[in-house]
């Protein structure tokens, strides 16, 4: 995973409950960098549906970033794995409306070196 | 008899509930005064009038069923109404928890060149971009619900704008597809967004433009309603001609010919929504395939099941008696014409589904272009 190169760029995150981005200096330090961001807490990431991500990018937001648990660790079992396929049809639907999909980013807690870029 | 009830607003057409008394709730063309028999459009809007804003009057808006003339429609009123303030940020509910609603948005900030064309087929022609058509197939936003829905439905509904390229290609038309089409504006419109309703219709007006378009052809009913009907009048200068499919095959598609197909399919009769010319294009194409047994439904079933924002339980319902009336017909398979009718009745019934129905749905466009033939080897030419 490489560092961010934004500056200046505004991001949207949705994190789970269990997994605030102040626990994760990675996190801070190499998804979000220097950018303005908001941040949204969820009981869990799996509510994090299409519509909330595409509605970020729909807000101007630069980058939708979604902090999950592992699938694994999930108290759930379900959160991670629908948060990863919202995550899916929102990079085609972005694709598709000609925006760049790696502006979503899908951050998974468990795996972090194999979050989706 | 007397009137049972009467409305400041006489000039609105008489079928939207009990606006002329002897009317019964299955007698109306209103969708939702059929399963909610207090639902009486005219007296939404005697309410709206008198500054208390009803807020069922949404079901109304931009529906015209009830209103061919639409200077006097009662859907006129509401556009007025709701610029008087009636609508709230929110004020709708949102389809995909707001997926497509974001898309508009995207769309309307024009960030950036759509990727919209990567569905069309191999082998299946249309005008090169920077070439001009008199002839535009309008797919709306059948590329976005192929990411939304194809993998969990198992259905792509760009499949019915392909076979459309197919069946026009086949008639001798190349027709142009919009790289940068944007929505038609419906939904918003439906929600009372007004501006975000000419801001689409406006974009989608200078692009056909631009590649010398006349016709507008669509496999979707709520897409030639809305370009056919709402645009006129609203998007200033509108003046293309906007016809579904099945019209211009049968003006256009002497040639068209089918291979004989030993099956029965059920179909929805026409009524004014999907069919304003009266031609029964449907019927007509069907009627050239051999063999084929088609049946169709009961009347009284609508064309439309609302915009996608409205997945409420009277659309539920809707879908719901739609699917009954075709299983009533015991054919196997349904044949349905209107794209966005046919995602709908697909995604609310799919497989797993406790709704899910015996009988097969299938695309009507699908159908003829899987039978579509050369016309000398079948039409005894």
């Amino acid at each position: 995973m490489s560092a961010v190169d934004s500056t200046t760029s505004r991001v949207l995150v949705f994190y789970c409950t269990r997994q605030k981005p102040s626990d994760h200096p990675g996190f801070r330090e190499l998804v979000i960098g220097e950018s303005d961001s908001v941040e949204i807490e969820v009981p869990c990431s799996g509510r994090v549906g299409t519509g909330e991500i595409m509605r970020g990018l729909a807000e101007g937001y630069d980058r939708v970033i979604v902090l999950s648990c592992g699938v694994k660790s999930c108290v759930h079992r379900f959160g991670c794995p629908e948060a990863k396929k919202a995550m899916e049809k929102a990079r085609k639907l972005a694709q598709t409306a000609g925006l760049d999909p790696k502006r979503i980013f899908f951050y998974e807690a468990d795996n972090p070196d194999g979050s989706g870029e | 008899m007397p009137d049972k009830k009467r409305h400041s607003l006489h000039d609105l057409p008489g079928q939207c509930g009990f606006v002329s008394g002897g009317l019964e709730p299955n007698d109306s063309v209103c969708p939702v005064t059929r399963y909610r028999p207090e639902f009486v459009p005219s007296r939404l809007i005697d309410e709206a009038m008198s500054g208390w804003f009803p807020t069922l009057i949404r079901h109304c808006i931009g529906c015209e069923l009830c209103s061919p003339d639409m200077e006097h429609s009662f859907a006129n009123c509401a556009d007025k109404l709701l610029l008087q303030g009636g609508v709230r940020e929110d004020y709708m509910p949102r389809a995909f928890s707001g997926a497509l609603d974001a898309i508009v948005s995207i769309q309307l900030r024009n960030e950036g060149s759509q990727n919209r064309l990567g569905w069309i087929g191999e082998g299946l022609k249309i005008k090169a971009p920077d070439h001009e058509g008199k002839v535009a197939l309008f797919v709306g936003n059948t590329p976005y619900l192929d990411s939304l829905l194809g993998d969990e439905i198992g259905y792509y509904p760009t499949d019915e704008s392909n076979a459309a390229i197919e069946l026009l290609n086949s008639v001798g038309v190349e027709p142009v597809v919009l790289p940068d089409e944007v929505d038609c504006g419906r939904d918003r419109l439906h929600a009372g967004d007004r501006a975000a309703f000419i801001a689409l219709g406006t974009r989608n007006r200078d692009l056909l433009r631009e590649r010398g378009v006349k016709t507008i052809v669509t496999t979707c009913d709520d897409v030639r309603y809305t370009l056919g009907t709402r645009y006129p009048g609203r998007i200033p200068d509108w003046d293309f001609e906007v016809v579904r499919l099945a019209d211009f095959l049968v003006s256009r598609g002497g040639k068209l010919a089918f291979m004989p197909t030993r099956e029965t399919v059920a179909i929805q009769p026409p009524d004014i929504y999907s069919d304003p010319g009266g031609n029964d294009a449907v019927r007509e194409l069907l009627k050239r395939i051999p063999e084929l047994i088609v049946k169709t439904m009961a009347p009284g079933m609508p064309s439309t099941f609302g915009s996608w924002n409205q997945f409420d339980s009277y659309s539920k319902l809707l879908e719901t008696d739609y699917l009954r009336a075709a299983e009533a017909t015991s054919a196997p398979t349904l044949l349905v014409s209107g794209t966005t009718m046919l995602v709908r009745l697909l995604e609310g019934r799919r497989p797993g589904s406790w709704e899910e129905t015996s009988i097969k749905i299938k695309g009507f466009y699908r159908f003829l272009s899987e039978r579509h033939t050369v016309a000398e080897e079948f039409a005894g030419a």
